[in-house]
Order: structure tokens, then sequence, then C-alpha cells
């Protein structure tokens, strides 16, 4: 494929679908400077694959596996990994109450180990269905199924009290 | 709460992430710069296995020194690309002989850098080395900027690695030029990871670090990145390797270059050989 036919219809992928990553990513992450970093490595390797996952119908897949995999690398490996601070000088925003819920969730989010995390990413915000989060993630069906359990529940346990709080029960 | 709920609250957790503001073309220009590496890489490995072939003949004939041809760009028919990879000229030793593998001994302050990496964090708060990173800061800031006006460590975060052999530590400074736009990066590491000079240079600038400089009775590594940026490698006689990285563009944090020169290279090779310039000690020594 000659340069300039790659370089348009990346180009055009990005334009369509660059957004949605980026939003994904920050899901998986919870920091937009990181969610930027894993939506950049995720399209240079999209990038390099063109020829072959464009030939393959295969586009979507693997940003989506490069993302979630390059995400778990990160969580699992030190190695290149940059942890930006901003203490003292950057002071969190302040919250205001309508995200109060929106905050919660990403906290629990946190919480959960990266793999389980992925799991409710892939099957709650990409809409992926149980085969096809287990393809993406390299194992079983029934994994996939006890990790979106497990992380629900404890999405759940930590959520619940929040929520009957403000609905006045 | 079922799943349609889940849904809708990820959804607008989602939303709330800004995902506007980008440009295609930094996107096809990064992944045009990554295809020109993959494939630099395959041709610098195929130039590599030739000069190892050259460098025994050598040897076995009597000995000499020769000078590696850089790799061949990239394949006919591929994109035009704008790399920031700079190959490395490659200068043959036939009489030296390759290093020996050997397998490295974590000691206790390797084991204990690496527990403090590995531990969970959710946000600046957990981010670990706290004193070693300010006083990274401070040694950088009293050879670089000793009147205190142009650096500043206002990232606050911490670049980690390691290898089977050690353990790296950075840490990126911003520097600005009072009354001017824009913002210049220093990147200061400190490494006891394993790999050649050049690998680390690149690892750390995305080019490699070619020139061989002397300054102050030790050699230096320097190599020369685009738009002004330079990087200076020192081993330090304990075997750690401490790297500056000049940039007259913080990537991340601008758009607008200070300018080129920012910081003279005489106090960055005076910066890199600092002996103040070492890895965090745990605590208890």
């Amino acid at each position: 494929m000659r340069g300039s036919a790659r370089d348009a219809e990346f180009s055009e992928y990005v334009a369509g679908r660059r957004a949605q990553l980026r939003r994904a990513a920050y899901l998986l992450c919870g920091d937009s400077h990181r969610a930027e970093d894993l939506v950049q490595t995720t399209l240079m390797k999209v990038y390099v694959a063109w020829p072959r996952i464009r030939r393959d119908g295969s586009i979507e897949a693997y940003a989506r596996r490069v993302m979630v995999n390059a995400h778990v690398d990160d969580t699992r490996r030190p190695w290149r990994r940059e942890r930006v601070g901003v203490e003292g000088l950057d002071v969190e925003a302040r919250v205001p109450p309508s995200a109060e819920d929106r905050d919660l969730l990403m906290a629990a989010l946190a919480e959960l180990p990266p793999r389980q995390r992925a799991t409710v990413v892939l099957r709650h915000y990409w809409g992926l269905s149980v085969e096809e989060t287990a393809t993406d993630l390299g194992v079983s069906t029934g994994t996939v199924k006890s990790q979106t359990s497990h992380a629900l529940r404890h999405l759940e346990q930590v959520l619940s009290p929040h929520y009957d709080e403000r609905q006045g029960r | 709460m079922n799943e349609t709920e889940w849904a809708e609250r990820l959804e607008a957790l989602a939303a709330r992430e800004d995902a506007s503001g980008f440009d295609v073309r930094d996107d096809v220009a990064r992944g045009r710069a990554r295809l020109l590496r993959n494939r630099v890489g395959v041709a610098g490995a195929a130039v590599l296995a030739g000069a190892v072939v050259l460098g025994t003949g050598l040897a076995l004939g009597g000995g000499g020194t020769g000078h590696a041809a850089p790799g061949p760009g990239p394949a006919d028919g591929g994109p035009t690309a704008t790399a920031t990879y700079h190959e490395p000229q490659v200068t043959l030793r036939p009489s030296a002989p390759p290093p020996t593998p050997t397998t490295p001994v974590p000691d206790a302050r390797d084991a204990w850098l690496r527990t403090q990496l590995d531990r969970p964090w959710s946000g600046p708060q957990d981010i670990p080395f706290k004193a070693w990173r300010n006083d990274l800061f401070r040694t950088a800031r009293s050879v670089l900027d000793p009147s205190g006006t142009h650096l500043t460590y206002s990232s606050a975060g911490l670049n980690s690695g390691s290898d089977q052999h050690g353990v790296g530590l950075g840490i990126k400074l911003g520097w600005a030029e009072p009354g001017a736009a824009g913002q210049g990066m220093v990147q200061v590491e400190v490494t006891s990871e394993g790999g050649s000079d050049q690998e680390r240079c690149a690892l750390t600038g995305g080019f490699g670090c070619p020139r061989t400089v002397h300054a102050g009775g030790a050699t230096l590594k320097v190599g020369n990145g685009d738009g002004g940026a330079f990087i200076v490698l020192y081993r330090q006689p304990d075997g750690e390797r401490s790297v500056v990285l000049v940039d007259p563009l913080f990537g991340n944090n601008s758009r607008t270059p200070v300018r080129a020169g920012f910081v003279s290279r005489q106090d960055v090779y005076r910066l890199v050989r600092d002996d103040r310039l070492d890895l965090p000690q745990p605590p208890s020594s």
C-alpha cells in the first residue's frame, strides 16, 4: 500500500474514532495524560499494521487489543512509566455536585485489578459480547464472566451506600 | 444495577474526558515515525550482523578499524517519513572481546526500588521517591539555573523503568524564559539498567549518542536530536549511568519551543557527572 493511501485512510479512521478511543482509554486508566499516551501508542501501532488489519477487516478489534494490552502492561511493568504529580501546583479542581457520582465510579474503577477493569470497559462501555471480550483479552469466556461478576459486585459494594444515601434510603 | 445502567454510567463518566482538540496529522506523523523506526531497526540489525562478521574477519586478519556505513533508509515505495531517530555511528573495535553475559544479582537497594515502584498507585500522592525527586530537581537547578528563574518541577512526576539488571528513575523539568512564550524541557535520569549506551540514549531521547566528548576528565556520550534537542550520558564509576536530555520543546506541556541553546552544553556536561546524581537509598542505609 502506498504511503499516501495509507495516510488518507488512517486519517479518516482517526478523525472518526479517536474520541471514543480516548474516552475508553480514560476509563481504563483514569488519568487524562495517561489516556492520551495510551491513544498515541495505540494509533502508532494501528498505523504500522494498517495494510494488514484493513485487509482483514480487523481495525477496530486490533485497536482495542493494543490499547487494553498496553494498559495492562503499563500496570504490570514499571518500565518507561511516567507518573505525573503536579503536587501543590495544580490543585485538584473543585468537583461540581453533579459529577459526584462519576467521581465515585472512577474511584471504584481504580480499585479494580487491571484485567477486571478492562473487562468492564470492554463489556459495558465498548459493548462487546462475552465472546468478543474473551478474544480481545485472550482468555476463556468463563474467565470473562467471572471477572465481570467480581468487578461489578465490587463496584456495587462501593457505590451502593452512596446511591442509597442520595435516594434517601 | 443492570447492564444498561452500567453502560449509561460508564458512558457518562467517559464523556467528561475532553477528547477533542487533536490534530490527525500528529497521529499520522507519529505512525510514520514508528514505521520508519521499525524499518531502521530491521536494517540496523542487518548492518550489525554484517559488522560482526566484518569485525571477526578483521580480528582474524591482524586487526584494524573500520566504520560501518549508516543503515539504509526506508524501503522503496514507503511513505516519506519525518523520523526523529538518528542512526548511531558504529565504530568497530575488532580487538575488543564481546562482553560476557552475566546473570545480575539484585542487591538490597535494587529490590527496595522495585518494591516501591510496584506498589499500587492511583494519584500524585502515591508517586514514590518524593524527597529524592526534589533533591534531583535542586541539584539540576543548582547547576543549570542557579538564579532559580527558569527551571521548574511543575510536573512533580516520575519517569521509571527497570530490566533484569537494574532500575532507572528520572524527572522532567520545565524551562521557561521570563516574558517569553513556550516551555523547554530538561530530563534527568539515573539508571542501573543494562543495555548499551546507545540504547539508553534512544530509550530516553529517541535518538542515539554516538559522539564522545571529554569534559572534566570524564568521557561523555553525546547525541543530537531534532530542533536543538541533545542528550548526554555519563557512566559513573560505580557503573550506574546518568542521562540528561535537553529539548527546547516540552512536548507534553507546550506547543511553543524556547530558544535553542537555552541551556549551555558545558553546564549539562557538569550536571551529568555531578556526584549527587544517584539512585535513592533505602531508609535504613
